[in-house]
């Protein structure tokens, strides 16, 4: 039956890319990219990356192309953050009208670059044994090629929006976002609904730094609680650059991000830190790897993760230490509260090392509030204790928020019926 | 009991000790002061046998060449370290290293094992004596130990292996002046005229308990000036810029 | 730093000191499987029916399925038809005592510093032993029958008590388990059987050796213990094997059995041929052990001490059905030259206030690679479960490596699960500080290497401890004061 299934929306991807993608000069590419997808389908329980996470939402349907649409001023003008910079795409689609940016950066659509051998050489990083990225590189059409090339004096705000046109829809994105040597940005990634429908956003981003580059990227992912939400990211590092992700995950009915990130240069360090929510009958999959391939890198990851009603929360965090990569530093730390009967949640933290002169370590708890904790706070008389607690579990993160607007919306949105 | 002859030593083809001379007799307390990275505690490091230094000169250690002994048969001579930042030992209890580091002293000296019981009566004994808790006996090593806990921890391994010659690398730092002194009485109460110190400081606070027969200052791999208790107490007034024009 | 290094090299190079070969006779089938081969070995053990057919389940089964790939070790691909599946020593029919096994034998146990005979007379230890997959001798057996404690050799359990046999086998380590439970199911050829009845607190250590000693062939035992309500027992596991150029495999299984208020403690020194400096020979240990805590308050404790086999995969596991049941892994794994290690434990955790505890000590060197994998699930009605889990990895050299996976599952809101991990190597600062105080640089590895595995040594019992110190170069601490 699931055979059957997948078959058919196989077909109707092959048909798509057939099609409905003009032959361009990554043609080869994206044909191998769709007989590797092909192959395996949409991964199922038996892919030990996938393992916790059920994929029938994207094996129930077979997901159009996104179209373009307009944009009424008045829905955008709330969202848009004051004292930013700002790139509006509306159903994966880049709005220039609504996007200024500083000398000092670029924007160009990717359909325009693709010339470029550079960019052609990033595409080719793609990783096309995962299906979803091979599926994305089949069918990318729309992206965006941000160019950093000096110290920016305001974040720049990334909106992606969807709206009713886009309802069981598809979009199929792939972005990169270069920083030059000495370059820094701030960029806030937010991912917005406009539909109460399912649609399906599968975007890959490549995030380069050059050497001493200093780079913060927040991502925030708030969208409706039918909409499936996959992104990979593959990031390089060059010498004594600096990176912070910091995540923010809340919403969707299926979302899956992975970073994969490499350490090329010394003395670069690397910061991942997340926030995820998962309620409902979400399931939220994130997936880190950070790569120490040279010495002399620090990597730091810190991930809260909760989960409540039925939902489903996984976190896989990896570290390779190659064997040439001596004096790395590297530490994760995952916390995890379960506040509800139902609610499950998969924690892997894993250390893979081949260098001696090293400091790993890693901890994971999994808990819930402590009831002397709640006690306490109760018998001084606070009623809303538990809410008080989750606030407290949550707040370091949410500190991360220096933007007074952009912190009440996210937060309003991570409060949990206590 | 220990002569040092134009001891050079460095570090990735950077210098460190160059050209330094002393002489230690028996029952002699010598402090070595100076400024910082003038070599000091490489000095401690070099005698006790440190890898990683390139080392040229002749240190002659109760009549052997001392540079070419291993570091624990150094140790098994006599020769002692006490560190400026004693080193933790996971899982490894106190009173375990105390005994393996005893034993391996009696066997160097041909001497049977030490009766487990008499053992631990006199270890019990001086750990009174610097004024830890019995628990610490068997927490492992200086896992955990305050800075002043692990200073006191050193001196009673130094009470344990009755050295002959005991180096004392910054025993000061990161004392207060109660422990300073608990640290003081200790080593005092091993002065003997057997037994001989080399105290390295870098102020002059810690002579005031344990006073020397002789101070040298030690600047850039050298000793530039020696002389009586005076001198350190010429360095504590005027600092060590003075010296620059010595 | 250089000497350091250069000492440890000479200290991790000790050889194997068990590396013989014995010359004794054995009765063996020619290589190869087939569906005669498991009715081969069925017919020279005389089994029951329900055995038989059990086996040959279990064949039909292995020819479906694949080698597993998913563990962090790479070994190039297994001829299953080049092994020999039964090789018994020639030895008398049946065994009344210990005068009537063969002397060349006995001497290879004396060899292997586990005299039977000094053992009968002396020590406070029940010794099954089984020689290339044969049991040869079990001592004390009438003391404890007295007792009502069951400790015999699998095959002599199965003509005895095929009951207890029927009931328990397979009934937690299925031979549709895996790769290697089916493989030995079909074929496997001793091992050791214990009961402990109601109420009964095995009065000493019951201990079994494995050696292999023919070559091309395959160690397949298989071990059951069955602890009934209240009981209590404590096991021994310990192994050894010749030198050879060839990779030998064992896959054995260990299933566990805990009733209501039991406690099991099985301890493992396992010291396999690891194969030479260059990672030629050695044996793949492929092994399957898993213990239930069947009734309220049981408790199975798993301790081991791998040292040897150029290949270990195995995941000692408890299943905690009963409520209040308690699970625990202890272990130290070392991978030295081109030895590999994926090892680590299952704790599910079913039952209601269930605890697990999980400490790891991996240590690797040479080109070794040192992977924990550990799995702890809580499911729905697992109220209150609790599991601690901490793996520690220390790195002597730096073409070695040392891997953490864990997989933590929760589906029950009420569970406290908690991970830590480290890696670490052995600080130049730390051999300086020994080696001031007076300890030669071996001595010292020593020394620290024991303070890393401490927590793991401590849960061995007195006369394995001695034995595992031995395997790590280790003088133990704690005997004064």
């Amino acid at each position: 039956m699931g055979g059957w299934i997948m078959l058919n929306l196989v077909t109707h991807y092959q048909q798509w890319l057939a099609q409905k993608i003009p032959a361009d000069v990554l043609s080869p590419l994206r044909s191998d990219a769709m007989e590797a997808f092909a192959a395996t389908g949409f991964p199922t329980h038996k892919t030990e990356n996938w393992r916790y996470l059920r994929l029938t939402g994207l094996r129930e349907q077979a997901f159009e192309v996104m179209p373009p649409s307009y944009l009424d001023e008045a829905v955008l003008a709330p969202l848009l953050l004051a004292d930013c910079y700002h790139i509006v795409c509306l159903n994966g689609f880049l709005m220039p009208k609504y996007s200024q940016l500083p000398h000092g950066v670029t924007l160009n659509n990717l359909r325009s670059q693709l010339t470029d051998p550079a960019i052609q050489a990033l595409i080719h990083q793609s990783d096309l044994s995962s299906s979803l990225v091979a599926l994305n590189t089949a069918l990318f059409q729309e992206g965006l090629v941000i160019d950093v090339k000096d110290k920016l004096d305001k974040p720049i705000q990334c909106l992606f929006l969807t709206d009713d046109l886009g309802a069981h829809c598809t979009s199929q994105q792939r972005h990169v976002l270069r920083l030059n040597v000495d370059a820094a940005a701030i960029i806030i990634a937010e991912h917005i609904s406009l539909t109460e429908q399912v649609f399906f956003t599968n975007s890959v981003w490549h995030i380069e730094l050059a050497e001493r580059a200093n780079g913060t990227y927040y991502q925030l992912l708030t969208d409706n609680a039918k909409a499936i939400h996959i992104d990979h990211c593959l990031l390089n590092q060059q010498a004594r650059s600096v990176y912070h992700a910091y995540g923010f995950l809340n919403g969707g009915a299926l979302v899956r991000t992975d970073l994969q990130q490499a350490f090329l240069g010394e003395h670069a360090s690397c910061t991942v830190k997340a926030l995820t929510l998962a309620s409902g009958q979400q399931q939220v999959d994130q997936h880190v790897l950070v790569r120490h391939c040279v010495p002399q890198c620090e990597s730091k990851q810190c991930f809260k993760g909760l989960s409540t009603n039925q939902a489903r929360l996984i976190l896989n965090a990896k570290v390779i230490v190659d064997q040439q990569a001596q004096k790395t530093a590297a530490q994760q730390q995952l916390q995890h509260l379960l506040l509800s009967p139902k609610a499950e949640i998969y924690s892997k933290p894993e250390l893979e090392i081949y260098a001696n002169d090293v400091k790993c370590a890693h901890g994971a708890t999994i808990g819930q509030l402590s009831d002397a904790a709640l006690f306490y706070l109760k018998s001084r008389g606070i009623d809303d204790a538990r809410a008080v607690l989750i606030n407290a579990f949550m707040q370091e993160l949410l500190d991360l928020l220096k933007w007074p607007d952009l912190k009440a919306r996210i937060s309003s949105l991570f409060s949990v019926d206590a | 009991m220990l002569t040092i002859k134009d001891l050079h030593a460095a570090v990735d083809n950077k210098a460190i000790l160059q050209g330094l001379n002393l002489t230690i007799h028996p029952g002699e307390v010598h402090a070595i002061m100076g400024p910082n990275g003038s070599g000091k505690s490489t000095l401690g490091n070099v005698l006790a046998g440190r890898d990683g230094y390139d080392i040229s000169g002749t240190v002659t250690y109760q009549h052997q060449d001392l540079l070419s002994l291993a570091p624990e048969v150094r140790a098994q001579a006599g020769l002692f370290l006490a560190f400026q930042y004693p080193i933790e030992i996971p899982g490894v209890s106190n009173i375990y290293l105390l005994k393996a580091a005893l034993n391996a002293k009696r066997k160097a000296q041909g001497l049977p094992e030490v009766d487990a019981m008499d053992f631990l009566n006199s270890v019990k004994e001086k750990i009174k004596a610097v004024d830890l808790d019995q628990d610490f006996l068997y927490r492992s090593v200086n896992e955990g130990f305050s800075g002043g806990e692990k200073k006191r921890n050193e001196l009673l391994q130094m009470l344990i292996l009755e050295p002959s010659m005991i180096i004392l690398d910054e025993t000061d730092s990161g004392l207060d002046i109660d422990a300073l002194k608990v640290v003081a009485d200790g080593v005092n109460s091993l002065r003997s005229p057997e037994r001989s110190f080399m105290v390295i400081t870098h102020y002059q606070r810690l002579l005031d308990y344990i006073v020397p027969d002789f101070v040298h200052v030690l600047a850039n791999g050298k000793i530039v000036a020696s002389g009586g208790k005076e001198l350190a107490l010429k360095l504590e007034a005027q600092g060590y810029g003075w010296l620059d024009n010595a | 730093m250089n000497t350091a290094n250069s000492e440890l090299t000479a200290l991790l190079n000790q050889n194997y000191q068990h590396g013989f070969v014995s010359a004794i006779e054995a009765d063996a089938l020619p290589p190869g499987l087939s569906e005669d081969t498991v009715r081969a070995i069925s017919f020279k053990k005389n089994e029951p029916a329900f055995m038989l057919a059990w086996r040959l389940k279990a064949y039909r089964h292995w020819l479906t399925m694949t080698e597993p790939v998913w563990a962090h070790v790479a070994y190039p691909p297994i001829d299953y038809q080049h092994i020999v599946y039964y090789s018994a020593p020639k030895v008398k029919p049946t065994l009344n005592s210990l005068d009537e096994v063969d002397p060349e034998l006995l001497r290879v146990y004396e060899k292997l510093g586990i005299s039977l005979n000094e053992q009968k007379k002396l020590s406070n230890v029940a010794v099954d032993a089984v020689f290339d997959s044969i049991s040869v001798a079990t001592t004390f057996k009438d003391k404890l029958l007295s007792m009502g404690v069951i400790f015999c050799s699998f095959s002599e359990a199965v003509q005895k008590y095929p009951e207890l046999v029927q009931q328990y086998l397979g009934s937690i380590v299925p031979y549709t388990d895996n790769f290697f439970a089916a493989l030995n199911a079909a074929v496997f050829s001793d091992g050791s059987f214990v009961y402990i009845p109601k109420g009964v607190r095995c009065p000493m250590e019951l201990s079994t050796y494995f050696r292999i000693n023919a070559a091309s062939t395959g160690q397949f035992e298989r071990t059951l213990i069955i602890a009934d309500d209240d009981a209590y027992v404590s096991y021994l596991e310990g192994c050894t094997a010749p030198m050879r150029d060839e990779n030998q495999l064992h896959a054995a299984v260990v299933e566990i059995i805990a009733l209501d208020r039991a406690t099991v403690k099985y301890s493992t020194v396992q010291n396999w041929y690891p194969g030479d400096k260059d990672g030629k020979g050695g044996i793949y240990n492929f092994v399957t052990k898993r213990g239930a805590c069947r009734g309220v308050k049981a408790k199975i404790s798993w301790t081991q001490v791998e040292t040897g086999s150029a290949i270990t995969w195995k995941y000692p596991s408890v299943v905690l059905q009963g409520d209040d049941s308690v699970g625990e892994f202890y272990s130290v794994a070392v991978t030295n030259n081109y030895q590999q290690a994926d090892t680590g434990t299952k704790m599910i955790h079913i039952g209601k206030n269930t605890s697990s505890t999980i400490i790891s000590k991996g240590i690797s060197a040479g080109f070794g690679q040192n992977a924990y994998r550990g799995l702890v699930r809580i499911n729905p009605g697992a109220t209150h479960a609790r599991n601690y889990t901490q793996c520690d990895s220390l790195l002597m050299g730096d073409r070695c490596g040392a891997h953490t996976f864990p997989y933590i599952e929760v589906k029950n809101s009420t569970a406290q699960v908690e991970h830590e991990a480290t890696t670490s190597k052995i600080g130049a600062d730390q051999l300086f500080f020994c080696q001031q105080r007076g300890l030669s640089a071996e001595d010292a590895v020593n020394l620290i290497v024991n303070g890393f595995c401490r927590e793991v040594f401590r849960e061995l019992p007195m006369e394995f401890a001695v034995e595992a110190q031995k395997l790590l170069g280790v003088s133990l601490e704690g005997s004064v004061g």
